[in-house]
C-alpha cells in the first residue's frame, strides 16, 4: 500500500526521464567517480598523516576495558546514546507544552500576551543555543536557591544516573534545549493554527463552543495534521542540538566520544563511531515521524 | 430574568472585588472565575513583597497590578451579574470590561516585569569589570600592543558592506551582471584586507571573527550547495542518488561532530597548523546541505511549463537549468538563504568548542579570567548575538514582504 504511493509520487514528478544514452551514462559515470575519488583522496591523505605521525587507527579500542565507566568502550558509547535519547524524549515534551502555549498566545486578542509571546520567541530563537546552556548552566542555575538546586539536582541526578552534581547540568541542558526548540515549535503552532480555514472558528463559536473548547476540540486537531511534518523536524533538530551539553560535562553520547578521544588518544575511531551514532538516531526518528504521518495522513488533503 | 434576580446578582458579583474570581464562579461564569482566582493566586505573593520593598516605581506598579486585579474582578463580576445567566458563552456576558481588565492587568504585570529586570541588571556588581574588556568581545585581542599595528585592516569591513549594499540595490533594479561584479569587487577587496587577520594565525576575534566565519561560511557554500541542490533535482538517478546521500547524511548529523571530525582529521590532508582551514571547511561543507535543500524547493516551487516551455523552445538541459530555472528559482531562495545565514551565524559559536576564539570563545576566556560575572558575561554576549541575529531576521522579513508584492 505505501509503495503504491511512494512510486505513483516518483513517476508522476519525473515524467520526461531522460533515456540511458551514452551521453548520460558517461556524465553520471564521471559524477560517481568524481564523488567517490574526492572522497578516496580527502580519506587517502588523512590516513597517510595519521600513519606518519605514529597513530595507527584502531578499531579494537571499542572492545577494551573503558578508563572512565564500567564496562568497555564501546559500552559506555551506548550508555551515553541512551542517555541522549532521554534528554531528547523529556525535552521534546517540555518544549512542546511550552511551545504550543507560546504558539497560542501569539494569536491571544490579548495585545499584551500576544506581545509577550513574540518577545519569547524572538528572543530565543535570535541567540545560541550554547550561549544558552552557559547562561543556565553558570548564571541561571547557580542563582537558584540552594535548597532547590539541590533537591532538583539529585532527582535529575538519580533519574538520568548521574551524581547530585552533574544532576545540575542535566537541568541546565533540559532547560535551555527545550526552551530553545519551544521558541521555534511556537512558530510551527502558530502556523498551522493560521492554516485552519477562519469559517472552522466561526463555526465554532456559532455552534457555542467556547474559545478553549473551539481551540481544543475543533482547531488544534486539524492543526496538528498540517505541523506533525515541521514538528518532526524540530525533534530531529532538538536531538542533534543535544550534543552541545557535553560542553558542561553532561555525559551524553557526544561526551564519550571527547572521552574516549582523551583517555585512548584514538580520535578517529571514536568521533565516527559518535557520528554514526547519531546517524543512527536520526535515522530511527525519521522512520518513526514517517509511521506517524502515515498514521495522520488524511485522504482529502 | 426578573429585577431582583439581577440585583442579587450584583451583589454576588461585588464578592470579586474582595476576592478575584469568586463573584464568577457563583454566578456560574467557571472559566472567567478561574481565571481570576488563578491570577490572584499568581500575583499576590511576588507582587506583595515588592509593594512593601521595593524600587519606588516598582511599588506603585506591583500596587496598580494588584487594584487592577481586584477592580477589574469586581467590575466585571458585577456587570455580569446584572446581564444574569443565559445561554451565551463564559466570557460573552462580560466581554467589554472583562477585555478592557484583562489587557490592562496585563499591562501592569509587564511593566512591573521588565521594570524589575532593568533593576537587576543594572544592579549586578561586576559591569564595571566586563565593560573594561568590551573591545574584546568585538575584535578579540585585535587591540592588545601586540597586534595593535595591523589593526587597521578591519576597514576590510567597509568595502564588504559597501559592495554588497550597492550590489544589492543593482540586483533590485533587475541588473544581474553589474549587481555581481560590484559585490564580487567588494568582497574581493574585504577578503584582500582582512585576509592577514585570519592567515596564519588568527589575530582577530569575537564578534568579528563570528561575522567573518558566517559570512566565509555562506559565500563558499552556495556554489557548493546549488551543485547538490541541483544534483537532487536532476533526471540522472546516478546524481540524483549521490546528491541525496551527501545531503542527508550532513543533514543527519550534529554541527560539532562535522566540525570535530574535520578539525580532529582534516590537518593530516591538508598540512601543520590548519586547524582553522578545516574548521572553516566544516563550515561550508555542513551549510552546504542545507543550502542545497532551499535551492532544490526553490526549483521544486517553480511551475513546470517552465521547464517544458524552455525545452520546447530548443534549449538544452543545461541551458534550460543557467538561464531559465535558476534565476527565477534563486529569487525565491532569498529569505531562506538570509534565514540560513542566520542560523549559520548562530551556529559559529560551536567553534569556540575546538578552540576558535569568535565571541563565545572570548566569553568563555573572559568568564575564566574573572571567575565571576557570569550573568554580566553571557547576557551582553547573548545581547550581541541577538542585535545582529534579530537584525538579520527583520532584513529576511522585509525582503519576503517584498517578494510577495511582486508576484
Amino acid at each position: 500500500m505505501f509503495w503504491r504511493h511512494v512510486l505513483t509520487h516518483r513517476t508522476a514528478r519525473s515524467v520526461n526521464r531522460s533515456p540511458l544514452t551514452p551521453r548520460t551514462a558517461l556524465l553520471q559515470g564521471a559524477a560517481l567517480l568524481l564523488f567517490v575519488g574526492v572522497l578516496a583522496f580527502v580519506g587517502v591523505q588523512v590516513a597517510a598523516g595519521i600513519g606518519r605521525n605514529n597513530i595507527n587507527i584502531d578499531w579494537s579500542v571499542l572492545g577494551r576495558k573503558s578508563q572512565f565507566t564500567d564496562g568497555s568502550n564501546l559500552s559506555s558509547l551506548l550508555v551515553g546514546l541512551w542517555f541522549t535519547v532521554r534528554l531528547a524524549l523529556l525535552s521534546i515534551v517540555l518544549a512542546l507544552l511550552l511551545g504550543t502555549l507560546v504558539g497560542v498566545a501569539r494569536l491571544s486578542s490579548n495585545v499584551v500576551v500576544r506581545s509577550a509571546a513574540a518577545f519569547y520567541v524572538e528572543l530565543f530563537r535570535n541567540t545560541p543555543l550554547l550561549i544558552q546552556i552557559f547562561f543556565w548552566n553558570f548564571a541561571l542555575v547557580a542563582a537558584l536557591p540552594r535548597e532547590v538546586r539541590e533537591s532538583l539536582g539529585t532527582l535529575l541526578g538519580t533519574l538520568f544516573g548521574t551524581g547530585p552534581l552533574l544532576g545540575e547540568a542535566v537541568l541546565a541542558s533540559i532547560g535551555a534545549l527545550s526552551i530553545y526548540t519551544s521558541s521555534y515549535i511556537a512558530e510551527t503552532v502558530r502556523a498551522g493554527i493560521q492554516s485552519v480555514p477562519k469559517g472552522q472558528f466561526e463555526a465554532a463559536a456559532s455552534l457555542g463552543l467556547s474559545g478553549t473548547q473551539s481551540l481544543t476540540k475543533i482547531i488544534l486537531p486539524q492543526a496538528l495534521r498540517v505541523v506533525i511534518s515541521p514538528l518532526g523536524n524540530q525533534f530531529l533538530n532538538l536531538t542533534k542540538n543535544s550534543s552541545l551539553v557535553s560542553v558542561i560535562g553532561v555525559g551524553d553520547l557526544f561526551y564519550s566520544n571527547i572521552q574516549i578521544q582523551n583517555y585512548e588518544g584514538q580520535g578517529f575511531v571514536a568521533i565516527v563511531s559518535v557520528t554514526l551514532g547519531y546517524l543512527l538516531l536520526s535515522l530511527a526518528i525519521t522512520a518513526a515521524l514517517g509511521l506517524v504521518r502515515r498514521r495522520l495522513w488524511l485522504p482529502s488533503r | 430574568m426578573t429585577a431582583t434576580g439581577s440585583r442579587s446578582g450584583a451583589g454576588v458579583g461585588a464578592l470579586s472585588f474582595l476576592i478575584p474570581g469568586a463573584g464568577q464562579l457563583l454566578l456560574g461564569a467557571r472559566l472567567t472565575g478561574v481565571q481570576y482566582l488563578l491570577a490572584a493566586l499568581l500575583l499576590w505573593p511576588p507582587a506583595f513583597p515588592v509593594v512593601q520593598a521595593g524600587p519606588p516605581e516598582a511599588r506603585l506598579l506591583a500596587a496598580l497590578t494588584l487594584l487592577a486585579l481586584h477592580l477589574g474582578a469586581g467590575l466585571t463580576a458585577v456587570e455580569g451579574g446584572k446581564r444574569g445567566l443565559g445561554l451565551e458563552s463564559d466570557l460573552a456576558r462580560a466581554p467589554r470590561s472583562y477585555r478592557l481588565w484583562s489587557t490592562l492587568c496585563s499591562g501592569l504585570v509587564a511593566l512591573l516585569l521588565a521594570d524589575l529586570f532593568v533593576h537587576w541588571v543594572l544592579g549586578l556588581p561586576s559591569w564595571g569589570r566586563v565593560f573594561a574588556s568590551a573591545q574584546q568581545f568585538f575584535v578579540g585581542r585585535l587591540f592588545s600592543d601586540e597586534y595593535r599595528a595591523q589593526a587597521w585592516h578591519l576597514w576590510g569591513f567597509v568595502p564588504a558592506v559597501l559592495g554588497l549594499g550597492a550590489g544589492w540595490t543593482l540586483f533590485q533594479r533587475r541588473r544581474g551582471g553589474p549587481a555581481l561584479m560590484v559585490s564580487g569587487v567588494g568582497t574581493l577587496l574585504a577578503a584582500a584586507l582582512l585576509w592577514p587577520l585570519l592567515f596564519p594565525t588568527q589575530i582577530v576575534g569575537g564578534l568579528a571573527m563570528s561575522l567573518i566565519l558566517a559570512f566565509l561560511g555562506i559565500l563558499f557554500s552556495l556554489p557548493l550547495g546549488i551543485l547538490f541542490g541541483v544534483g537532487r533535482t536532476s533526471e540522472l538517478p546516478v546524481i540524483r542518488g549521490i546528491s541525496g546521500v551527501y545531503v542527508e547524511f550532513l543533514r543527519s548529523v550534529p554541527f560539532v561532530a562535522v566540525i570535530f571530525l574535520f578539525y580532529l582529521n582534516l590537518p593530516y590532508a591538508l598540512g601543520n597548523n590548519t586547524q582553522f582551514q578545516a574548521v572553516v571547511l566544516a563550515l561550508v561543507i555542513f551549510t552546504s546541505a542545507y543550502v542545497a535543500e532551499i535551492v532544490r524547493a526553490g526549483i521544486l516551487a517553480l511551475p513546470g511549463g517552465q521547464v517544458e516551455a524552455a525545452r520546447s523552445l530548443g534549449l538544452s538541459g543545461a541551458q534550460t537549468m543557467l538561464k531559465v530555472v535558476l534565476p527565477q528559482a534563486l529569487q525565491n531562495m532569498i529569505p531562506p538563504l538570509v534565514g540560513q545565514f542566520i542560523s549559520l551565524f548562530k551556529d559559529t559559536s560551536l567553534t569556540s568548542i575546538v578552540a576558535v576564539l569568535e565571541l563565545t570563545g572570548v566569553a568563555r576566556g573572559i568568564q575564566n579570567r574573572l571567575s565571576a560575572a557570569n550573568f554580566e558575561i553571557f547576557l551582553f554576549t547573548a545581547l550581541l548575538y541577538f542585535l545582529v541575529a534579530y537584525g538579520l531576521s527583520r532584513v529576511a522579513r522585509a525582503l519576503e514582504q517584498r517578494g510577495a508584492a511582486a508576484r
